[in-house]
């Protein structure tokens, strides 16, 4: 090469000037998370883990209800490399392996996916003050701007603040009634929605017409028997359930059982993927109809005197004249109900076909079998009760199955069985510890998720609307308290701190997003762009329990048997922080005494939790300490700034902590086993029930009084069919003749994990038709179809499938809505982009209770792991 | 080395430069290569590490980023995105409301907080799970390692594949290439039977340094740049963003090939 010199040292010097210009310029915050790579000495660059990595137990964080199944988690060089499952207990009869299901196998995807948020975001053409500069109209379509954690917990202290100052607490809603909500009470208060949500309407009337205390015994635990027991089990009617998608791992209880000899009947609109798996028989029934069908059989039951009278008498009331609870003598019997005798209409087999849409040969064949099969297992799933007026279904179900007199004895149980007690009910074997941190009550709403503390109807101290009316009551600004009737409501801020995704979970999305657009300030904390932080103008990203040492996701004791225990895998990614932190930090800007309102870590929540964790002694009764704790441990835990005090335990506790799982062991004829009322059927008058009657109240006055008070719907004292809003009677009149169920999806637990890429594509947000619907329709497997009613329209591909009652289309709740702003259209297919305001019972959510309109769509849609986070196609090399 | 330190180290060595010394080019060293992918790197560097500044933009605005950045071999296939990329830079000096637009669509390309629509890591393209922080991740952290070097962030602070920690990885190697082959040149120059050892020292040195970032661009940047090229363009609706990437998968393309030619050369 020959060049020029002088060329060459002018160009030179230009281009030394462009490096040092280009390196200088000012940087105001690094978007890449670092500035840039450093030299290290060579000693540093050893990497500190063996070849193989080390496993670690980590928690699987979704609330499927399953109860914690063991995961586990190869980390190399501080990277996940991957995860298995149970390896750590042999597989046997009595005790089945807790192995991980697709959600939580594939949970690897999620942590480390790419739509993790990562920085404190802030809204571009939000600006605090209310009013015109929060542009609330561009919530959900603004463009974002990085922030420092300072701007962004500054901005919302101050916003808070000035809302706070100058409407009051009750301006501020707290989305709705998860969590813990400390940071809520400590700054004195915040509206949170409350409502029976996933439970449906059990959790009001299991406790009235059972005396089972509905959460103590955690979610009807207390009202059916332990998993060996249903292996006693002749027959096992399941009403409304599917494990298989919603407590995978409680599924195989019921095989076992299954195996053992039972027969399994399934009552359910759709042939789910347990039906498929255990059942001998599947009855297809309308959705919301079930007491209907109900009804008849127990009048087929009456008709042929099959009901087991001597229990009826014994064990219940209300259910003849001769058997009223006192007081209520001469009121309305249920027999004279079913039979016609105060309005004319016997409940046979063949009034109830019409509605229910069963035929009538199969309910007379149905009541003839449960009535005469013994020991029988009578159980219900929640979904039939996440229905309008859903009390009603609960009273029938019970009723009918005291008929059959099946209570309290081995094999034989009438209750609800769901989430972490699907098919193993009874107390606890592990009790978890407490955290320790101190409670900051809600001095606005003091009433909590579920019907557990659910606002009794009658007081006057309380506030905030129910879940259903949440949205509306911030557009409107009125909501319904009760026997006060019609309140007012002035919505200013909406926060979502440590209350999952209410705008995609509660009912009326759409009217959602114009509460959301409607207030001056929305923050929201998360670990992922899900609903309710699209439409936020302050976003604040969490560090997920993988990368905390500990949190509630990370230990819990869920399922009665198994304790879990799960450690921090990796260091938190980008700039997350966990939820305490983040709540301290903004209680802190907003005058609360930050050590009083954190007086201690996170890890030692963690500590304190689990050295207050008992386990069950070998006599089923009394409890001791699960984790043993010695001086040298102490010393260990004081590393991390733990303190503690001895205690003799089960297990020494780090060796607890490494093993990251305990697992009581059950055997056939141990003390841990549970049969549901077994007290009260052994000696009535020894054991009362805690109802008013001390029996099981088939006519259940109290039940009536509480949910009649809440304003939105009558309830009788016994079992009545009252035609629901919203089903089929309104499906075969209107615009919308398709009932629309949404069931909990395999793709996801909730709305969690609807962005995992491996579920996304394994479980498309697919739209279940009926085969004759479709064809009346013009509609083919998977054609775009876009499901519509008066408050929203979605757009999807069909699934056409016989596995569907005709009439019925399906949709798995959670995904994560996506409106199109031109068309309204919701292309991600949130059920409660379809779903209105109407509240019924006791704060009942009637997510199975809809209709809809299908009609074949021209539009075109990718299929869902072609969308966010899209999958790509493989580099070619 | 943090920003202000690099900066002095580079003042010093544009006063080397600045003495007026004329600096001989032969086969050894092609200093217009060496100098333009310094600078080259460097930018590409800073426009993916964060969102565009109203002082980089003078700076980016007030010379002519071809002559900057492209040498001989890298001007037929890099000229046009170069010059649309200035162009769009240029825009935003006197446009406020522009250059806001082109900060908010570095937030929605490379950040969030929805799921970036052009994930800048190398993960996204070529971790078999598509996870970052996993296998790929690993692999970059450990061939910085083994060159001596590690991202100045907390581990997890960032993915060590991030576009912009892959381009410091060659700004700083071809800067260090380029401070290399001055000094030999110098020492050539002044006296060199006392500085033997130093100049094969050097020379060496300079050897490793070009033989990693050969590899680096081989099995790292190189194998994954098209792509996310690819992606930017289907997904960015800026001209600055979408001339970025055609630039990068362009210029690391060139770059890569000059490098092989200087190896097979020597």
């Amino acid at each position: 090469m020959n060049k020029n010199h002088e060329h060459y040292q002018g160009a030179l010097v230009s281009r030394r000037r462009f490096l040092r210009a280009t390196t200088a310029a000012g940087v105001a915050v690094a978007a890449c998370g670092v500035t840039g790579l450093h030299d290290i000495a060579v000693a540093d660059g050893k990497s500190t883990d063996s070849e193989e990595g080390t496993w670690i137990p980590a928690s699987c964080t979704c609330v499927c209800g399953s109860g914690r199944c063991v995961n586990k988690v190869l980390v190399k060089d501080g990277t996940i490399i991957r995860q298995k499952t149970d390896e750590m207990f042999e597989d046997t009869e009595w005790a089945p392996q807790l192995r991980g299901c697709i959600r939580g196998r594939s949970q690897r995807k999620s942590v480390l996916g790419v739509d993790r948020l990562r920085y404190p975001m802030k809204r571009k053409n939000w600006q605090p003050g209310g009013g015109e500069s929060s542009h609330g109209e561009l919530r959900g379509v603004d463009e974002w701007e990085r922030i420092t954690w300072d701007e962004a917990l500054d901005l919302t202290a101050s916003e808070l603040n000035r809302i706070r100052e100058q409407y009051g607490n009750d301006a501020i809603c707290g989305g709705w009634a998860f969590g813990p909500a400390r940071l809520l009470g400590a700054i004195g208060g915040a509206v949170r929605a409350w409502g029976s949500v996933s439970l449906g309407a059990w959790a009001g009337v299991l406790d009235p017409m059972t005396g089972t205390p509905y959460m103590t015994m955690y979610n009807g635990a207390g009202s059916i028997n332990d998993r060996l027991n249903f292996r006693k089990a002749k027959l096992i009617v399941i009403w409304g359930a599917n494990p298989a998608w919603s407590a995978a791992a409680n599924a195989i209880h019921v095989l076992k059982a299954k195996q053992a000899g039972a027969k399994i009947i399934v009552v359910d609109p759709m042939c789910s993927d347990s039906a498929i798996a255990y059942a001998d028989q599947w009855i297809s029934i309308r959705p919301s109809t079930d007491t209907a069908m109900l009804l008849a059989v127990a009048y087929h039951m009456i008709e042929n005197n099959l009901q087991d009278q001597d229990f009826l008498d014994s064990y219940c009331v209300g259910f003849d004249s001769d058997h009223m609870p006192e007081g209520h003598e001469g009121e309305e019997n249920f027999k004279d109900y079913v039979l016609g005798t105060y309005d004319n209409t016997p409940k046979t087999p063949d009034w109830a076909s019409e509605i229910c849409g069963v035929d009538a040969a199969v309910i007379k064949a149905l009541a003839e079998e449960i009535a005469t099969t013994k020991p029988m297992s009578f159980v219900s799933g929640y979904a039939p009760a996440r229905t309008y007026g859903g009390e009603q279904y609960c009273q029938a179900f019970l009723t009918v199955g005291w008929m059959t007199g099946n209570v309290g004895k081995a094999g034989a149980c009438v209750g609800v069985s769901s989430n972490t007690n699907a098919f193993n009910g009874g107390p606890m074997l592990i009790q978890q510890g407490a955290d320790g941190l101190p409670a900051f009550p809600n001095a606005v709403q003091p009433y909590a998720y579920a019907v557990k503390t659910a606002p009794p109807a009658e007081d006057t101290n309380w506030h905030g609307p129910v879940a259903d009316e949440m949205w509306e009551s911030v557009v409107s600004g009125k909501y319904t308290a009760g026997t006060r009737g019609e309140q007012p409501i002035k919505i200013k801020a909406i926060t979502h701190f440590n209350t999952g995704n209410p705008l995609n979970q509660m009912p009326n999305l759409n009217k959602g997003i114009e509460a959301h657009r409607a207030v001056d300030f929305v923050v929201a904390v998360d670990y992922f762009p899900s609903t309710s932080v699209r439409y936020a103008d302050i976003i604040l990203p969490l560090s997920h329990p993988w990368e905390q040492w500990g949190s509630f996701a990370g230990i819990n004791v869920l399922n009665r048997e198994n304790f879990s225990w799960g450690s921090r895998v990796i260091e938190p990614l980008y700039e997350t922080h966990d939820d305490l932190w983040i709540e301290t930090e903004v209680a802190r800007r907003m005058g609360v005494d930050a050590q009083s309102f954190a007086p201690f870590s996170s890890e030692q929540c963690v500590f304190n939790t689990v050295v207050g964790t008992k386990v069950v002694k070998e006599d089923g009764v009394t409890y001791e300490n699960l984790a043993q704790v010695t001086e040298d441990d102490l010393e260990e835990f004081a590393k991390l700034g733990i303190t503690g005090t001895p205690q003799d335990g089960r297990v020494p506790i780090l060796e607890l902590k490494q093993q990251g799982v305990y697992r009581v062991e059950r055997s056939e004829n141990d003390n841990f086993g549970y049969i549901a009322y077994k007290d009260f059927v052994d000696d009535p008058e020894a054991n009362p029930l805690n109802t008013e009657s001390g029996k099981f109240e088939i006519c259940c006055p109290a039940l009536s009084l509480k949910t009649t008070a809440y304003g939105w719907t009558e309830l009788p004292a016994i079992p009545k069919y009252q035609v629901p809003k919203r089903g089929y009677e309104e499906s075969k009149e209107g615009d919308y003749p398709l009932q629309l169920i949404t069931p909990h999806y395999m793709r996801r637990a909730h709305s969690i994990y609807d962005n995992n890429p491996w579920l996304r594509e394994a479980f498309p947000q697919e739209l279940f038709i009926n085969a004759d619907d479709a064809a009346a329709r013009g509609i083919e497997d998977g054609d775009v179809v876009e499901c519509f009613n008066e408050f929203g329209r979605v757009l999807r591909h069909a699934t056409v499938t016989q596995r569907l009652h005709p009439g019925v289309v399906a949709m798995g709740e959670g995904a994560w809505a996506r409106i199109d702003e031109e068309t309204g259209l919701d292309v991600a297919g949130a059920t409660n982009s379809l779903q209105g305001c109407f509240p019924s019972g006791q704060g009942t959510q009637c997510w199975n209770t809809n209709v809809v309109q299908v009609e074949k769509s021209n539009r075109s849609l990718d299929e869902d792991y072609l969308v966010e986070p899209r999958v790509i196609e493989e580099t070619k090399e | 080395m943090g920003d202000s330190e690099l900066c002095l180290a580079m003042d010093s060595i544009a006063g080397e430069f600045g003495s007026g010394k004329p600096i001989e080019s032969d086969d050894e060293f092609d200093f217009d290569w060496l100098s333009a992918r310094a600078c080259g790197y460097r930018l590409l560097q800073r426009l993916f590490f964060c969102e565009l500044g109203q002082e980089f933009a003078d700076v980016v605005a007030s010379v002519d980023a071809s002559k900057e950045i492209l040498f001989e071999e890298a001007k037929a296939s890099c000229g046009q995105a170069c010059v649309g990329l200035q162009e769009a830079i240029a825009a935003c000096v006197s446009n406020r409301d522009l250059l806001d637009k082109e900060r908010s669509e570095f937030m929605r390309l490379f950040v969030g907080p929805l799921a970036p629509a052009a994930p800048p890591w190398e993960s996204y393209f070529r971790d078999p799970d598509q996870v970052l922080f996993g296998e790929v991740t690993l692999s970059v952290r450990e061939f910085y390692r083994a060159c001596g070097l590690a991202h100045d962030g907390r581990l997890n602070e960032e993915a060590d594949d991030h576009i912009s920690l892959e381009l410091d990885f060659m700004a700083r190697r071809s800067q260090e290439c380029l401070d290399l082959a001055e000094r030999i040149k110098k020492a050539e120059l002044e006296c060199f039977s006392s500085n033997e050892c130093n100049v094969s020292c050097l020379s060496n040195r300079m050897h490793t340094l070009m033989d990693e970032q050969i590899r680096f661009a081989a099995e790292h940047l190189a194998a994954w740049i098209g792509d996310f090229s690819e992606l930017l363009k289907r997904e960015s609706r800026s001209h600055l963003y979408r001339n970025l990437g055609a630039l990068a998968a362009a210029y690391i393309r060139c770059d890569m090939a000059k490098m092989k030619r200087w190896k097979e050369d020597e």
